[in-house]
């Protein structure tokens, strides 16, 4: 009894994975038919198949992902060298990286300072040349000039004054001693 | 990045901030005087006033005439009872006149000085002016005159009968 159910079981195995040729095949099909044994075996020795494969192609899909695995902790491992050590290396290393922008903002920076040095120094001067100690009151508030002391060595002063809308106007004329005719 | 070109770019940015900052006050800015180390009183602007010097070479001829650069006289030069009616302009500028300081007019013909006395009401001017011509003293006047008026100082010229103008007007 023990024989033919092993040669039974090695054929049941040959014939789930196909091993078997299409005649013995056949043959073997039709002997199914009337054992219900073999068939309820068949379909185990089917699903430990199905099992099986899919236990194999997990760990095959799993190999791809444990190799992304180490290369990204090189790769993290070889960034975590080349970073630079202290504040002012960190600081380097950012401005390496932002090199443009830094620059863009720094020629920005600059012109910006330099423009208001300019125009500080445009206002000062103005402020400096329109401060004044007096201021221009209007023509009919002025008062007219007043000749406090008059010195003409060598000739006589005449002193004259005319008001218009624009405001007062003093003339003083010197005439030289020696000059016979006036103005 | 080098540690050299951080410095040379933080050195470009800062330099201007830097010189604007340290700017020294100008003198005709208001200057806070330190007064027992917390205190501080502040110094009277200088007292300036600025004057339009013009010096005119008058002349008569057949056809009145007048410099464009003094168009703003010429009514004023017409009204004068002289004779003459053509103007030329020998020299213009403005000058700045410091209190108690004196000031080359900067004459084209003769020489002479105008010296700021001290405002008065803080809308008029007291002068004194000084006139020399031929190494000697021509004329020295003190006057009081208000911003915006005209003061005309004038004398014959030797050589001819044409005439040598000054005019002043302070603001």
């Amino acid at each position: 009894m023990s024989k033919p159910e092993r040669k039974d079981d090695l054929e049941l195995m040959q014939y789930a994975d196909g091993e078997l040729d299409e005649r013995e095949a056949d043959a073997f099909a039709k002997d199914l038919e009337g054992d219900a044994d073999a068939r309820t075996k068949l379909e185990s020795i089917g699903q430990l198949h199905e099992l099986v494969g899919g236990s194999l192609q997990a760990s095959a899909d799993a190999v791809p992902d444990l190799k992304f695995a180490a290369m990204w902790r090189e790769v993290n491992k070889a960034i975590d060298e080349e970073a630079p050590k202290g504040i002012f290396g960190r600081v380097a290393a950012w401005l390496d990286r932002h090199r443009g922008h830094v620059i863009t903002g720094m020629v920005s920076a600059g012109a910006v300072a330099a423009i208001a040095l300019v125009m500080r120094t445009n206002q000062d001067e103005t402020t400096s040349a329109s401060r004044s100690s007096i201021e221009v009151l209007p023509a009919a508030m002025r008062t007219a000039p007043v000749v406090e002391s008059l010195d003409t060595p060598d000739g006589s002063g005449t002193v004259m004054n005319f008001e218009d809308e624009d405001g007062h106007t003093t003339v003083i004329w010197v005439t030289p001693a020696d000059t016979v005719e006036g103005i | 990045m080098s540690r050299a070109s951080l410095a040379a770019l933080l050195f470009v940015v800062l330099a201007p901030v830097a010189a604007s900052a340290e700017k020294p006050v100008s003198k005709d800015v208001a200057q806070r005087v330190a007064l027992h180390g917390r205190r501080t009183i502040a110094q009277a602007p200088a007292v300036k006033v600025t004057c339009d010097v013009i010096e005119i070479s008058a002349s008569t001829g057949k056809e009145a005439s007048i410099d464009p650069a003094i168009k703003k006289l010429e009514k004023k030069l017409a009204a004068q009872p002289w004779s003459f009616n053509q103007y030329k302009l020998l020299s213009q500028s403005s000058k700045t006149l410091e209190k108690g300081k004196q000031e080359s007019l900067g004459l084209k013909n003769g020489s002479g000085t105008a010296k700021l006395v001290e405002t008065v009401d803080k809308s008029k001017v007291r002068l004194t002016i000084t006139e020399d011509h031929g190494g000697k003293r021509l004329i020295d006047n003190t006057t009081t005159i208000a911003a915006g008026d005209w003061l005309i100082q004038g004398h014959p010229v030797t050589t001819n009968k044409d005439g040598h103008l000054v005019a002043i007007s302070c603001k």
